[in-house]
């Protein structure tokens, strides 16, 4: 997956964000962090493709690119959300650095596409609201 | 497209916005791990969303 540089300044300020919120005793945040990240990425990702598929015909015309990021995600954002919560499984059975690493690797690139979808919906009302 | 199509679609952002900003702040109220029980319940969510027919490539 080819990684968009536009993208970094979203991320830092979810991670900033992130990092900013007090998780409960006994929680590792970067756990909580990666359960909280999985889960509002499904349904951000879920928004912006019911978007694509309910208005294709339109989307084609107006913003071609949305498409194409749909479908990538079609493609990428399953196997890597899968990555994401065997990375998240295999930290929480073990702790060591390494398995940190993954989960934080894993992580960014979950948020990554999270962050596209997440800019393909604003397109997508741009274009709905001025035609 | 239509006034009509224009204002229905601006509805359906909102809505969907409005759903997104509910989902966010009930997380965040609840920053533990999950527990495997939770887990299942999150991947038996996360499966049915993802099955979804806008989940699937189109046809070429």
């Amino acid at each position: 997956m080819k990684t968009n540089l536009r993208y970094l300044p979203l991320l830092a300020l979810a991670l900033i964000l992130f990092n900013g919120c007090q998780t409960a005793p006994g929680s590792d945040p970067i756990v909580v962090r990666a359960e909280q990240l999985a889960d509002m990425a499904v349904d951000t990702v879920d928004t912006f493709l019911k978007i694509e598929e309910d208005n294709r015909v339109m989307i084609t015309s107006l913003a071609p690119r949305l498409g194409e990021v749909a479908n990538l995600l079609r493609r990428e954002f399953p196997p890597a959300l899968q990555k994401l919560k065997d990375a998240t499984r295999a930290y929480k059975s073990s702790r060591t650095q390494d398995m940190k690493t993954d989960l934080s690797t894993a992580s960014a690139v979950v948020e990554q596409l999270r962050m596209q979808a997440v800019e393909q919906i604003a397109q997508a009302k741009q274009a709905q609201l001025n035609p | 497209m239509t006034p009509f199509e224009i204002v229905m679609l601006a509805i359906r952002s909102a809505a969907e916005a409005s759903k997104l900003a509910n989902l966010l702040v009930e997380r965040a109220k609840r920053n533990a791990e999950l527990t495997s029980e939770e887990e299942a319940q999150v991947d038996a969510r996360h499966a049915e969303i993802m099955s979804q027919s806008h989940w699937q490539l189109p046809p070429s």
